[in-house]
């Protein structure tokens, strides 16, 4: 944390992503703990918390998406869901109908769903607000449904059987290589995310989440901005659904449900919408929760049976949460971490 | 032809009934600015509150008219509940703020009926009278007849309630211009708990009678989800574009369903939802809602 009175005297220290010494100890000691956790695990023979940590990662670059869209640029998505189900549908069909590598699929996966998103954002500059979530919603299920029609993916039945990435002569198979490789694309996409927020186009986001009209009259194109935000939301949604597709080996529309959207939405605002820290936050913290439920219920920790009150309590709880945070919190977690920071700085002092 | 004059009167019939239930979700969204995705939840939960109330046809609980009554009196409560726990606090926040709360709301009671209910179908001990009425060629069911009576009579009410009374006058008049309506003494609190009690009301109302027709299960806050269809084509704040609205989705969803269902099995599920997009991507603001949606 930079003290008080600390200036910054040329312009590469401004820019910097990473400021202070502290900082950079911060960041090096998160980075060892994220690198030695699946070993520190192994340890305890209990391989289900690499699924979590996966599936976790997976959503996190999804969140990240949708952040762009939602937190970023204030264009509600409940489609998200969608996004995640097309583009892991196009890597299962591109990997298995015609062979293509993982490596190619994923690209062409994250580009083609993020059309799709052009699509469902086109309307954004005619309708706003949650009439946008109420067209995203529809699309989400109309999506789904066209799926399960789709003979040649699959039909209801899904695609099966999809091939792993592998890296040279390296397959990644097990949970241990694929949280490595997952881990990697996550930290690209935050540094993509946060950078973005502090170029030109995310300063333009922002500025069309909080006021449309001051945003035409700088100059900047309302409905293209609006677009970009939609491409971008559901590039990393494709991918992320790519993702999923690939570590699972099996896709299927019933898989993706609008309670998702949801809780997608629900992370966003829980962590501290359009920020990539509050995102991450966010994720871990509906999913550190939904573990709590698993523990208190008997369901086991970090296994993946279920029992019926898990099930209800996951609703009843990721509910409430969001319930609570929108009316008590709505500038979710990272508000509450800037205040400790804050208080932190001034200390002793009130001021 | 004859199909076709049978699924044109038994549309106008279900119609009646999407209507009925597009009531209560435009009469919240008038009364408490609020778009409630957790309608079609309240539906559910007002079924199924009448279904412990009555029982199931073995084994009756109470008699269908004290049932009613102790079932709309929970229903009046839970309404009340709502709207002093959670939209009270909300009353000038953010329209988006409150839409996302009630995707909260919806999601806690959904947990709540899975918890307490289940998700195994149940059928009322009584219900609306069941079987067909034959008119000439045309084979209608009676419990749409019914529905139909019913959502056209709370319509011719509702209608008088917001066009000849005080209170509905003034509800008209703070959903117009919330402070000027309070500066001249309009009782913006009253409102508010007026609408959610009403809106908890017509949500059970719908929720009896649909469940009465088809069983009380969780699938019926899907069939309720089509209000947002039948909402957002009258426009949201029109009680007459909700009959309307309810009458394009029922014929529609009859005619799709019956000529396309051997093409696409399944289009008449996802009807509404098209024609979600058709609205929003064509005539935001529905067939009779007023101008503006929201400020740019």
């Amino acid at each position: 944390m930079a003290a008080r009175g600390k200036t910054r005297n040329n312009y590469t220290t401004e820019l910097a992503l990473i400021q202070t010494w502290g900082q950079w100890v911060s960041l090096l000691v998160f980075l060892a703990f994220l690198i030695a956790l699946p070993f520190a695990l192994e340890q305890s023979k209990n391989f289900s918390w690499l699924s979590f940590l996966n599936f976790t990662l997976i959503t996190i670059i999804a969140i990240l998406g949708l952040n762009v869209t939602t937190g970023m640029a204030g264009q509600v998505s409940m489609g998200h869901s969608a996004f995640i189900m097309v583009g892991g549908y196009i890597t299962a069909a591109l990997s298995v109908n015609f062979g293509w590598s993982i490596w190619f699929t994923l690209p062409v996966a994250a580009v083609l769903t993020a059309v799709i998103g052009l699509i469902v954002g086109a309307p954004s500059s005619r309708i706003k607000g949650f009439y946008l979530a109420v067209a995203t919603f529809a699309f989400f299920f109309v999506a789904q449904f066209i799926i399960k029609h789709l003979d040649f993916i699959g039909g209801i039945n899904g695609i099966i059987n999809i091939p792993p990435p592998w890296i040279g002569s390296l397959k990644i198979n097990t949970d241990l290589e694929w949280y490595f490789l997952l881990l990697g694309i996550t930290i690209i996409c935050c540094l993509l995310s946060s950078n973005l927020m502090r170029s030109r186009l995310g300063r333009a986001f922002k500025l069309v989440r909080d006021n449309d009209i001051t945003t035409a009259s700088m100059g900047v194109n309302v409905y293209h901005t609006k677009l970009r935000a939609f491409f971008i939301g559901a590039m990393l949604g494709g991918l992320a659904g790519g993702l999923w597709a690939s570590y699972l080996t099996l896709i299927r529309a019933d898989q993706f449900v609008i309670w998702d959207s949801i809780w997608y939405l629900g992370m966003i605002i829980i962590g501290g919408a359009g920020s990539t820290t509050g995102a991450i936050l966010g994720v871990v913290f509906l999913r550190l929760i939904s573990q709590v439920i698993h523990v208190v219920t008997g369901a086991g920790v970090f296994s993946t049976m279920s029992n019926n009150l898990s099930v209800t309590l996951n609703y009843i709880v990721y509910g409430l949460v969001i319930v609570l945070f929108i009316s008590l919190q709505p500038n979710g977690l990272l508000a509450f971490w800037k205040k400790i920071k804050a208080n932190y700085k001034r200390w002793p002092f009130g001021y | 032809m004859i199909n076709l004059a049978q699924l044109l009167i038994s549309g106008i019939l279900i119609g009646a009934l999407y209507g009925l239930v597009a009531m209560g979700f435009v009469i919240i969204y008038r009364g408490a600015r609020v778009f409630n995705m957790a309608y079609s939840q309240f539906s559910v939960i007002g079924a199924f509150i009448a279904w412990t109330f009555l029982g199931s046809p073995g084994s009756p609980r109470l008699a269908l008219p004290l049932a009613l009554f102790l079932t709309f009196l929970s229903s009046l409560a839970f309404g009340l509940v709502i709207e002093h726990f959670i939209f009270r606090r909300m009353i000038g926040r953010p329209l988006f703020a409150t839409f996302i709360l009630t995707l909260g709301l919806w999601s806690i009671l959904y947990g709540v009926v899975l918890q307490v209910w289940g998700a195994e179908p149940r059928t009322f001990a009584y219900s609306l009278p069941k079987g067909a009425v034959n008119l000439g060629p045309i084979v209608l069911s009676q419990e749409y007849i019914w529905s139909f009576v019913l959502a056209v009579i709370i319509l011719a009410v509702f209608v008088i309630f917001f066009r000849r009374t005080k209170l509905g006058l003034a509800m008209r008049a703070s959903y117009d211009n919330e402070v000027a309506a309070r500066c001249l003494g309009v009782n913006a609190g009253l409102n508010s708990k007026i609408s959610w009690a009403v809106c908890a009301l017509l949500a059970t109302l719908a929720g009896f009678v649909i469940a009465s027709a088809r069983g009380v299960s969780l699938a019926l806050g899907d069939l309720v989800m089509v209000v947002l269809a039948v909402a957002l084509m009258g426009g949201l704040d029109s009680l007459i574009g909700c009959v309307i609205g309810g009458l394009i989705l029922a014929i529609g969803e009859n005619l799709v369903s019956y000529y396309l269902n051997p093409f696409l099995p399944g289009i008449g599920t996802i009807f509404g939802m098209i024609l979600i997009l058709l609205v929003l991507l064509t005539r935001p603001r529905g067939l009779f809602g007023a101008k503006s949606i929201e400020r740019v």
